[in-house]
């Protein structure tokens, strides 16, 4: 039988001992590890690699929604939130098929939660960026109606008027505000969907482009591949941090790691052995 | 054609009394003058200047004579009714007799017929008719306009009580309002969902008597938030227990994260407080502080009575260094939420209070709340009690 190696975070003790007792019932899932807040969440899934994790969205620190934003899309198994959320939110993640459980948490939602993963992880199609890129979908849609009538920016390349590459900005159309984000800021970028996630100076920006586009404006000798749908400014790398199966963790700034796959790991070796 | 002056002047001339008194008087006398005219001077064909004229004297000696008539009438208009009906036919015997006399008078030096004398009697009856027929009319356009004077105090009277009743109509559902906003703000639907998820747990795992315990205090703090009016008063004593229910439920769903440090002085317990009025500030900094931090907080609260006023400092540790920059900009705002314990407070004391909210230099915010100190002696009403039973 398929275990789902899950993990459950939630940053209130009674509520992650609920989870954890619902969940020890059901023999198909298999709890590698609990989590008190997001930095935990995130470290957790680096570490273990897990398939599924329960995820609260309130959280001190980095909440729900951070944890994803924070996770390479590479990485991110596939996630049911657990909420006492308004109505309003849980309309967007039924849109962009994003598994939920409404606290107080009930059995059979739990019990729904977990066939739904299973099914996922049996047909599951080689996309790693599906659960990220449908989770950002749904959180876009959630901002975009607390923030109505702003969009997404949805093409973002500057006039060809700039001539130079290496200092071309990235423009994020924020809400009502636009930031102009320079390449040498940017730490790592993932790429979900239609989406892609630009890391800087410890917050996420989300802008709607795909990884190709967004590329073709970076400046190829700063930044480099170091997964499927992650790109790390080399810059940043502060660490290299060895992990199992060859695969190694790149510690980038003062929070962020990153983790390397086996298919790329040449190129970073590269990048070292220049230094 | 409203514009017309002439129309608005007859309009404005109509509205004083005095125009209406002259105006039916001299149609009355002049309708006597035209009566005397076809029934004495036309039938008897006497078509001459002293014919004439002496009807058309007779009239304005008539309408002379009313003049005393309606002072009596008007000076006699308070008194009891058999003593009006006696003096008003004294008097219309007696300046009908007056009349008499003159008319007869005149008519003998305007005709020169001496032996009018004789038909006295006659003139007399004729002339007790007319004052009579005055005074009807008189009495009939009084009362006629008591009565309108009336109808329109009555409909202005109504329409008063009317419009008062829909200024307390609308005043009664802003206070509503007002309630329903402190309901919501009160009974915040993600501290209900999560209170009762960790009462969930508490039966997983078995624990019966802290899931009671949980249940009691959640029922107990929602009964406090229902049972009190956002405007009545209550002794800080009794306000804090209900602010206990709430942070003891809140301190089983934190654990450790919540650390709380109270000083209250035994003079501030006394001190009537707005009711409700603590405890969004405390789920503020609940919201703020511990729950966006690892390690949580402590909110503090000072309770003193300075100089006749009672001063309420309650302060947090803020958010810390561990929160994402997005959350960041969220800390100047946190007092948005606050403003309208300001709007209470102005209601109660007018502008006899203090209300400060202050960023301290760590992060936390610090409010200090200062309104003057009532006693529980002071007010008579047995409202605290009241409420003690309900929070005991």
């Amino acid at each position: 039988m398929t275990k789902l190696r899950t993990i459950i975070v939630d940053d209130e003790p009674l509520a992650l001992r609920l989870l954890r007792a619902k969940l020890t019932k059901i023999p198909e899932i298999e709890i590698i590890a609990e989590c008190k807040n997001g930095r935990e969440a995130i470290a957790a899934t680096m570490d273990l690699a897990p398939d599924l994790m329960f995820l609260d969205i309130q959280m001190p620190g980095i909440d729900g929604f951070g944890v994803i934003k924070k996770l390479q899309s590479d990485i991110v198994p596939m996630v049911v939130f657990t909420t006492a959320f308004e109505q309003y939110a849980l309309d967007a993640f039924d849109v962009h098929a994003v598994d939920y459980i409404l606290k107080p948490i009930d059995e059979e939602r739990i019990q729904r939660a977990t066939q739904r993963a299973l099914t996922l992880l049996q047909c599951k199609t080689g996309e790693d960026t599906l659960n990220k890129s449908r989770i950002i979908s749904a959180i876009d849609s959630i901002n975009e109606r607390e923030h109505s009538g702003s969009t997404t920016e949805k093409n973002s390349s500057l006039p060809k008027e700039d001539t130079s590459k290496v200092e071309r900005k990235i423009v994020i159309k924020d809400r009502d505000d636009i930031t102009l984000l320079k390449q040498a800021d940017i730490e790592w970028v993932d790429a979900a969907g239609d989406y892609v996630c630009l890391h800087a100076e410890g917050v996420t920006h989300i802008k709607r482009c795909t990884l190709k586009k967004l590329l073709d404006d970076l400046d190829p000798s700063m930044f480099k591949r170091v997964h499927r749908s992650t790109i790390v400014n080399l810059n940043y790398i502060q660490k290299v941090i060895p992990h199992t199966k060859g695969e190694f963790f790149l510690k980038l700034g003062e929070y962020d790691q990153v983790k390397v796959s086996r298919n790329y790991r040449e190129v970073i070796k590269s990048f070292l052995t220049d230094m | 054609m409203s514009d017309n002056p002439l129309l608005r002047m007859n309009k404005l001339i109509a509205k004083t009394p005095m125009y209406l008194f002259w105006s039916l008087q001299t149609a009355f006398w002049s309708f006597v003058a035209l009566i005397s005219l076809v029934s004495l001077t036309l039938w008897y064909v006497q078509i001459d200047v002293a014919h004439l004229s002496h009807t058309f004297w007779q009239s304005v000696i008539g309408l002379v004579l009313s003049l005393p008539l309606y002072r009596v009438f008007m000076r006699c208009w308070n008194r009891s009714f058999y003593r009006r009906v006696f003096i008003s036919i004294v008097s219309v015997l007696l300046i009908s007799f007056i009349w008499t006399v003159i008319r007869v008078e005149l008519y003998i030096e305007l005709v020169g017929n001496n032996d009018i004398w004789g038909e006295f009697g006659g003139w007399f009856f004729s002339s007790i008719f007319i004052y009579f027929c005055w005074t009807g009319f008189f009495h009939g356009i009084r009362y006629y306009q008591l009565l309108q004077f009336e109808h329109k105090t009555l409909l202005k009277k109504e329409a008063e009580t009317k419009s008062e009743q829909l200024k307390r109509l609308s005043a009664q559902s802003v206070a509503r309002d007002a309630k329903i906003k402190m309901l919501r703000y009160q009974l915040n639907p993600h501290f209900l969902c999560n209170t009762l998820n960790a009462i969930n747990s508490l039966i997983e795992c078995e624990l019966p008597e802290q899931a009671q315990l949980m249940t009691v205090q959640l029922s107990k703090f929602l009964r406090y938030s229902l049972d009190n009016n956002p405007d009545t008063k209550i002794a800080l004593e009794f306000e804090l227990i209900a602010l206990n229910l709430y942070l003891e439920i809140e301190k089983t769903r934190f654990g450790e994260r919540l650390n709380l440090d109270f000083k209250i002085s035994d003079q501030a317990k006394a001190a009537l407080t707005p009711s409700l009025l603590i405890q969004p500030i405390i789920e503020n900094s609940m919201k703020h502080v511990i729950a966006q931090n690892e390690e949580g907080g402590t909110i503090s609260l000072r309770a003193d009575v300075v100089e006749e006023m009672l001063v309420l400092v309650l302060s947090d540790t803020g958010s810390g260094a561990n929160v994402d920059k997005n959350k960041m900009k969220g800390t100047s705002s946190r007092g948005v939420g606050l403003r309208n314990i300001d709007e209470r407070l102005k209601a109660l004391y007018m502008d006899d209070y203090v209300f400060n909210i202050n960023v301290m230099p760590s992060g936390g915010l610090e409010t200090t709340i200062k309104i003057p100190f009532e006693n529980i002696e002071v007010t008579d009403t047995n409202e605290p009690i009241q409420n003690s039973r309900v929070v005991s």
